[in-house]
């Protein structure tokens, strides 16, 4: 078999999609992307496809280390998103020919149903965010809460502070505590919470806070600091018995050394990001030495969600899976339109049954998928500052 | 002042310029290129320049935190490089708008002169390489050596091996240690001699090599192994007493750390992947707490040498900078073509006197860089194979 050809498809809200087209009439998809730099990948993915146009898709090991190490500069976000999409998309075309799911060629599922987890972040805006009462915020939280608890979900999150300075006020700390005082309370004890500080905190902020945070039992802290940070991560997990969460902006097996090594609980790759299937599934290897569970980051389309789901079900240390499609009871598929048969994602319990339909398990609805690209995207994370005027992190 | 617009040229052999355009017809260059990614990097240029568009680009450093930090994902060489471009072409127009060289605006000279050193590398066919008498390689070699001695300058380097397995024979160790003697015998004490390994050693070979090569007093050894490997770089440093230097494939202050604990002795940032000028100062100033000097790394256009040298003029802790544009007495400017008055780099005696023109100190001709974009590239690096097949590093 032998690659023929490919394409790229920009789609609403801001994801790339790629298909790959063999001379044997299989295809393969995958979502190579990065938020926020769409384009940039795009250029990528046409550069690197120069190592493997009209060879053998299925060499998928062979064209991941030509694809990695072959341009001499290796490694970051936009590189090993672009080797990840196009990974994606090999594990695809093979596993269609051989008529299996691709976790069969992970060495087969570990279990029978992966299970999923739904956000409920509020939408404040930006300069009302703090300045207005804790209780008021809260309230909108709260009925995405019920949205997803009606959706049949187990496992919540979203994040309880806004933009932060390096060191903030008591106001601040005790707000934080405020707001997930108040899901704890309205979910009880059988739900699961998780929260994202987004890379916000300083170290400084983490240890004075997290220890705050343990009554609630949460699930895991994700991101508490900035991936520019993750040999002092040890810091962090030390101040709190709440088990710590990272690593969607770590993108090789090389990159979660350090926090894995720190005793973090909970690692989080993004297979559109960090080199696809092929390098996900050797983190996650790693990371069973660790004692640590993976949690794969997806705030992405369908394509990708169908790949972290066949490594969710092949590996062991598998904690919970991110999806923001709204899946559940009662999902309108609204953002799952690009995919024929979205059923696939059926989690009427917070879970998704085992996929059996073969490589990604997904069936992409290529007309749908052709209509939206035509629109296009350019979208860009907010700028937010600091009251001083500076920069502050989203 | 304002950002009112820019351009990038694709250029042979392999570079990519970036020109800023202002509302007082300053204009600013930079080079924000990666080797054989270029097209990649200039989508990346064109995604940034989002953040930068209709600004005072006197605000330097508050335009780089916004780039490096505000796509959320940040780090690599992708991202870091059109950066770096971008970087330069601020510092030039704030120069230009002073009418004062960069050095100025960093502290200013603290040198007159900046030594620069040549390639010296045998262009011997890569299947030859290691087959044909070392004699005939070495005759080569030897005139590349005649040829950058008699341009005058102090300091050469190459590379003395071809590929290497993991643990490779006695022959090719051997051999490395006949290439570098002949060489050392060439030029006598007088002259410095590098040796660039470009990461293709293993950490056991570099231990098991190094120790033999400290009779011929190298200068330093670049990129013993791949930067994958850079927290284990210690045990490469306790194996011999040469100098051991590295980083072209090191992309920020966080991504130095470990080596300048490790106690390398030469620090080699790429001013165009970097992080461009405001970054690699920083580097500087934190190598500079290790007594490690700085070679920046350069087989770049005249406007990455121009900001290297910039920033030389203006570090304490230099050593040597790299160029490949065959600087010295008799230099035909064929590779500078793109700028004005190549006289700016006159290096006579092997340095560069001090330069005194505004901003990056140099005047692009944009007529010829416009015409040679006409033709681009695609450059690629080559492919190499181990003798059972699999992928090995170039």
């Amino acid at each position: 078999m032998k690659i023929t050809g490919y394409e790229l498809f920009f789609v609403a809200p801001r994801w790339l999609f790629l298909k790959i087209e063999t001379d044997e009439g299989i295809t393969g998809w995958g979502e190579p992307v990065l938020e926020a730099k769409a384009l940039t990948v795009a250029a990528c993915v046409d550069e690197m496809m120069d190592h493997i146009m009209g060879r053998d898709p299925m060499q998928i090991e062979r064209h991941w280390q030509r694809m990695m190490k072959g341009g001499f500069y290796r490694g970051g976000s936009i590189l090993n998103s672009a080797v990840a999409g196009i990974d994606q998309a090999l594990w695809d075309i093979t596993g269609k020919k051989l008529g299996v799911p691709v976790h069969q060629l992970l060495g087969g599922a570990v279990r029978d149903r992966v299970r999923i987890y739904g956000h409920i972040g509020g939408q404040t805006p930006r300069d009302a965010y703090g300045n207005i009462p804790v209780l008021k915020e809260t309230e909108e939280v709260l009925k995405n809460v019920q949205i997803q608890l009606d959706r049949g979900l187990t496992a919540l999150k979203w994040c309880p502070a806004d933009s932060l300075e390096h060191i903030d006020t008591a106001t601040e700390l005790k707000n934080i505590v405020a707001r997930v005082e108040a899901v704890r309370n309205y979910v009880g004890d059988d739900i699961d919470l998780c929260l994202d500080f987004h890379g916000r905190f300083s170290m400084a902020m983490s240890r004075r806070v997290f220890p705050l945070l343990e009554p609630y039992n949460l699930m895991f802290i994700e991101e508490p600091v900035l991936p520019e940070y993750t040999d002092h991560f040890g810091l962090v997990v030390q101040s709190t018995s709440i088990p710590i969460a990272t690593g969607e902006r770590l993108f090789s097996r090389t990159e979660f050394k350090d926090v894995l090594r720190s005793g973090i609980a909970v690692a989080q790759p993004d297979l559109s990001h960090a080199a696809g299937i092929s390098e996900t599934r050797r983190i996650a290897a790693m990371a069973e030495t660790y004692n640590v569970d993976i949690a794969p980051h997806c705030p992405l389309g369908p394509i990708a969600l169908a790949a972290c789901l066949q490594i969710d079900f092949a590996t062991p240390n598998f904690l919970i899976q991110e999806q923001i499609l709204g899946l559940g009871k009662g999902n309108n598929g609204a953002l799952m339109k690009y995919l024929v048969d979205f059923s696939v994602f059926d989690a009427p319990n917070g879970y998704i049954e085992l996929m059996t339909k073969p490589g990604l398990g997904i069936e992409v609805d290529e007309k749908a998928v052709r209509e939206a690209s035509v629109n296009g995207h350019r979208f860009r994370g907010p700028e937010w500052h600091h009251r001083d005027g500076s920069f502050a992190e989203w | 002042m304002k950002v009112t617009g820019y351009e990038l040229f694709m250029v042979e052999p392999r570079w990519l310029f970036l020109k800023i355009e202002t509302d007082e017809g300053i204009t600013g260059w930079g080079e924000p290129v990666l080797e054989f990614k270029a097209a990649t990097v200039a989508a990346a240029v064109d995604e940034m320049m989002d953040h930068v568009m209709g600004r005072d680009p006197m605000q330097i450093e508050r335009h780089w935190q916004r780039m490096m930090k505000g796509g959320f994902y940040r780090g690599g060489p992708i991202l870091n490089s059109a950066v770096s471009g971008i970087d330069q072409a601020l510092w030039d127009i704030t120069g230009k708008k002073l009418g004062v060289p960069v050095y100025q605006l960093l502290g200013g000279a603290v040198r007159d002169r900046v030594k620069i050193y040549g390639h010296v590398g045998a262009q011997v066919d890569r299947d030859k390489f290691g087959k044909m008498p070392l004699k005939e390689e070495l005759k080569v070699m030897s005139e590349n050596v005649q040829k950058q001695l008699s341009r005058g300058l102090k300091a050469i380097k190459f590379t003395p091996s071809d590929s290497l397995e993991h643990i490779d024979t006695p022959a090719e160790v051997k051999n490395i240690v006949k290439r570098v003697e002949a060489v050392r015998e060439l030029v006598g004490d007088d002259i410095d001699i590098a040796i660039d390994l470009h990461g293709r050693f293993s950490l056991a070979m570099a231990r098991r090599l190094f120790p033999l090569l400290e009779p011929y007093n190298l200068m330093f050894i670049e990129e013993p192994v791949l930067p994958e490997f850079t927290e284990h770089f210690d045990l490469i440093v306790r194996s011999t007493s040469t100098p051991i230097a590295t980083g072209e494939r090191l992309f920020s202050r966080g991504d130095f750390k470990d080596v300048l604990r490790s106690g390398i002795a030469v620090a080699q940032p790429d001013l165009s992947h970097a992080g461009g000028i405001s970054e690699c100062r920083r580097i500087a100033a934190a190598a500079e707490t290790y007594d490690v000097s700085m070679a920046p790394h350069c087989p770049l256009g005249p406007i990455a040498l121009a900001a290297c040298l910039q920033l030389d003029f203006a570090t304490p802790n230099f050593l040597v900078q790299e160029q490949i544009l065959g600087l010295g007495k008799g230099n035909d400017g064929d590779l500078m073509k793109y700028i004005a008055d190549f006289s700016v780099f006159d290096a006579p005696d092997g340095y560069i006197e001090l330069m005194t023109k505004p901003g990056l100190g140099i005047e692009v001709d944009e007529k010829a860089v416009r015409e040679a974009s006409v033709k681009g590239h695609r450059g690629r690096a080559p492919e190499w194979h181990h003798k059972d097949g699999s992928f090995a590093e170039w």
